[in-house]
């Protein structure tokens, strides 16, 4: 059995956009998806941009009923099903797919409006509280479509998106399906608007990730979902191969509940034993999209780490934060899934909101796009409590000539 | 010769913090309506003098249970600090540290966003249990939170042994841990889980030892993992052989199939060389409620036309009460009874159980769309 896991579709929802081709354009054209918030009000963060997903989600989500992170994360699930080209496959192996999504708030915007109508109008509408659970999306998702194989939802903070995308392919590595769906989501909520706002890390003007004057975050809302097979199946059933999954690491600095270690330790390791399991070297990595949210500490140890790893000869590194606000645990899968659009591209993404580097990082980022050779990237996410993950994609078959790990003994 | 279960994960330590079995009544937000329900609570004070004062401040009140049961856990299996480097943490939780998103929603929702509290933020991620637990304790290998209604506990159990079985990590502390408040008592309310003020019926209580409704619970388990084949000790040691972990093929207004669930636990023990007929103890899901006892009766009468010998079948949520990861209190009591060989006094099963208890299964049903065993044997 093969251990090469292939990506052979995706789906996403932004503020950029709704299709993959949509963010890639708006990106190249250099849009950012920050605008005003109008989903609810807010009478201490409402001022701040963020990135909202514009038109409503329930519209086209295929729902009769859900959350506004249920609706995201089944309208990004149904267009990889359908990229996949899954809706062709019989009904028994349609019922064996699997998913795992990542979700830090699932229908907490529904249950911030239970509690303003008990507290404003003394009115209980307790159906409103029926998606509560930071797994509604993934069952949501699943009932929709008919998914009757293994189900989990990862909740590691800002993290939760690649998570998810690692736990599918340990899934499919274990032989328990053999296709799965796997990718994140969140909507903007009141209270993780006011929840960073309260650590003084959102920025009034938006995010500007590793620039000197940067001032903080955006928080952004969407969703983004890979479907992943195994190379025998996807080659059986002629699956679209859009890009294979090189290796995955998960470290936890056990440091601070907020704050990263100085020097990124954790983040470090992470990209380090990411590179080790994919059987590549940091000099085989063509781009990286770096966490990059625009705060201080992130920004600097996230820098450091990368400094240390590629030395004095980094590939070209940007953050993509300012294009989607960070939509916290969808953020992992929308960002691979700009990482598969710079394969597809040969381009790699500018951070959008870089106008004056950070001297005391030490690395350069992009500032715009450029033409690049990009046969392998890396992504980094990085969530409360130290989580540390960074995930290894590259187009199908970079590893062929190299000694691609199994990491099963 | 290779030892056909050196996969098997070890359990080297393990922890509980369990609520009190009587029941008593938790008042609802009166904003809600109100009221109050019978539940099994863990003391208020928990973890006072054993999680650190600082820390102690900080941390709501699921962190303190399963800081609490983790201390437990290692304090019978110490890592030492290489160790720790390459020690993992997967925790199963429901609803996360929901009294301090609760608290921080609250806050909000009655200031107009005034005077947020950071900390409780914080605190308001579910995987802040994990990450306090990595924190306290120096493990610094993965971190994984699940949340998957009542599989959740079973899936960071089975994320727990793919790491342990690829090599990526040494040891795994596997965490369950959900709180009760208030909110989530009004939630089961509303859901029809469990009824307002419904009075425990104490002489059937004192009778059978089990709660005979539905009752809502909280409550901590945690377990440090390794590889049986790398276990220091292989004489006496519970181990967990096999986790199945799926959703279940229901269409609205099907039925659960019991001669599906019959197949689902038969092939999950084959995989193990075990039939029915080597089970000793069956550890269960059950809650009494009317729903759930119409699913696990057929299913436990096939069962028992199979074995064709008298054991013994504990309902753990009718110890403990109904929360999403109650089987990871169920776990704990498993490894109590292989441990010590006997069932505790206060947990009175149904039958007879055999002189020697080496093969325990646990399994659950739910109606929410998932099933779920696994096997522990010494």
């Amino acid at each position: 059995m093969s251990s090469r896991i292939i990506v052979t579709g995706m789906g996403v929802v932004s503020a950029l956009g709704w299709t993959p081709t949509a963010i890639w354009q708006a990106m190249e054209a250099g849009y950012s998806g920050l605008g005003p918030l109008t989903l609810f009000a807010s009478p201490r963060c409402g001022h701040f941009p963020v990135g909202q997903v514009q038109g409503d989600p329930a519209q086209s989500s295929g729902l009769s009923r859900g959350s506004r992170s249920d609706h995201l994360a089944a309208y990004a699930a149904s267009m990889a099903f359908l990229d996949a080209g899954l809706d062709k496959v019989p009904a028994t192996i349609r019922k064996s797919i699997g998913l795992v999504l990542g979700g830090t708030t699932g229908g907490m915007l529904d249950t911030e409006s239970f509690f303003l109508r008990v507290v404003r109008e003394g009115f209980v509408e307790g159906s409103l509280l029926r998606h509560h659970e930071c797994c509604h999306p993934a069952n949501a998702t699943a009932e929709l479509l008919g998914l009757n194989g293994f189900r989990a939802t990862q909740s590691t903070a800002c993290s939760s998106g690649l998570m998810a995308i690692a736990t599918a392919c340990d899934v499919l590595k274990a032989g328990e399906a053999e296709i799965m769906l796997a990718g994140g989501v969140d909507s903007l909520t009141r209270l993780t608007l006011n929840g960073f706002a309260s650590l003084l890390i959102i920025a009034p003007d938006g995010c500007r990730p590793f620039d000197a004057r940067r001032t903080g975050m955006s928080l952004g809302e969407g969703a983004a979902v890979l479907v992943l097979e195994r190379e025998e199946t996807a080659l059986a059933r002629k699956a679209p191969m859009l890009a294979e999954i090189g290796g995955f690491a998960h470290t936890c600095e056990a440091h601070h509940p907020t704050a990263p270690t100085p020097d990124g330790a954790g983040i470090y390791q992470a990209m380090a034993l990411a590179l080790q399991r994919a059987g590549l070297t940091p000099a085989d990595v063509d781009y990286v999209n770096a966490h990059g949210t625009g705060t201080i500490d992130n920004d600097l140890a996230e820098g450091r780490a990368l400094s240390r790893l590629f030395g004095e000869a980094p590939p070209p590194i940007s953050s993509t934060k300012r294009f989607f606000g960070h939509t916290l645990g969808a953020a992992g899968a929308i960002e691979t899934v700009v990482c598969i659009l710079a394969l597809q591209n040969q381009r790699v993404p500018g951070t959008l909101g870089l106008l004056h580097p950070d001297p005391k990082i030490p690395i350069k980022p992009l500032l715009a796009p450029v033409s690049a050779t990009v046969k392998t990237a890396l992504n980094n996410s990085l969530g409360f409590g130290g989580a540390c993950s960074s995930l290894v994609i590259g187009q199908v078959g970079f590893g062929r000539n190299g000694a691609v790990q199994d990491d099963r003994p | 010769m290779t030892d056909p279960d050196r996969d098997a994960l070890a359990i080297l330590g393990c922890g509980s913090i369990r609520p009190d079995r009587n029941l008593e009544l938790l008042p609802l937000p009166a904003e809600m309506g109100g009221g109050a329900v019978y539940a099994h609570l863990c003391p208020q004070s928990l973890g006072k003098g054993v999680i650190p004062s600082g820390v102690y401040r900080k941390v709501g009140r699921a962190q303190k249970m399963v800081l609490l049961a983790a201390h437990k856990a290692l304090e019978e299996f110490p890592l030492s600090p290489s160790a720790q480097d390459q020690s993992a943490v997967c925790l199963g939780t429901g609803f996360g540290e929901l009294g301090e998103t609760l608290l921080f929603l609250e806050n909000l929702v009655r200031l107009e966003e005034r005077e947020p509290k950071p900390t409780r933020f914080a605190n308001s991620v579910h995987n802040s249990l994990a990450s306090q637990v990595a924190i306290n304790f120096g493990l610094k290998g993965e971190n994984h939170t699940l949340t998957q209604g009542p599989i959740s506990f079973e899936l960071a159990l089975w994320q727990a042994a793919v790491l342990l079985q690829t090599g990526r990590a040494g040891h795994v502390l596997v965490c369950g841990v959900d709180e009760l408040t208030p909110f989530l008592g009004f939630l089961g309310v509303e859901c029809g889980f469990w009824g307002k003020e419904d009075p425990p019926d104490l002489q059937e209580i004192e009778r059978t030892g089990h709660n005979h409704r539905p009752r809502p619970g909280e409550g901590a388990a945690a377990f440090v993992l390794g590889l049986r084949g790398a276990a220091p000790a292989k004489g006496l040691l519970p181990c967990v052989h096999t986790i199945k972990v799926q959703p279940l093929e229901l269409r609205q207004g099907q039925i659960i199939d019991p001669m599906a669930e019959l197949k689902f636990v038969m092939d999950a023990l084959a995989d193990k060389g075990v039939s029915l007929g080597n089970l000793d103890l069956i550890i269960l899901g059950a809650n009494c409620s009317g729903q759930l006892e119409t699913l696990y009766q057929p299913i436990l009468q096939l069962i028992f036309q199979d074995i064709r010998k008298e054991i013994g079948v504990i309902s753990y949520k009718t110890l403990w009460g109904e929360f999403s990861t109650t089987p990871a209190l169920g776990l704990g009591l498993a490894v109590d009874i292989l441990r010590t060989g006997k069932i505790p006094p206060w947990v009175i099963p149904e039958k007879k159980p055999p002189p020697v208890l080496k093969n325990i299964l646990m399994y659950q049903v739910s109606p929410l769309g998932f099933h779920s065993l696994c096997l522990v044997r010494i």
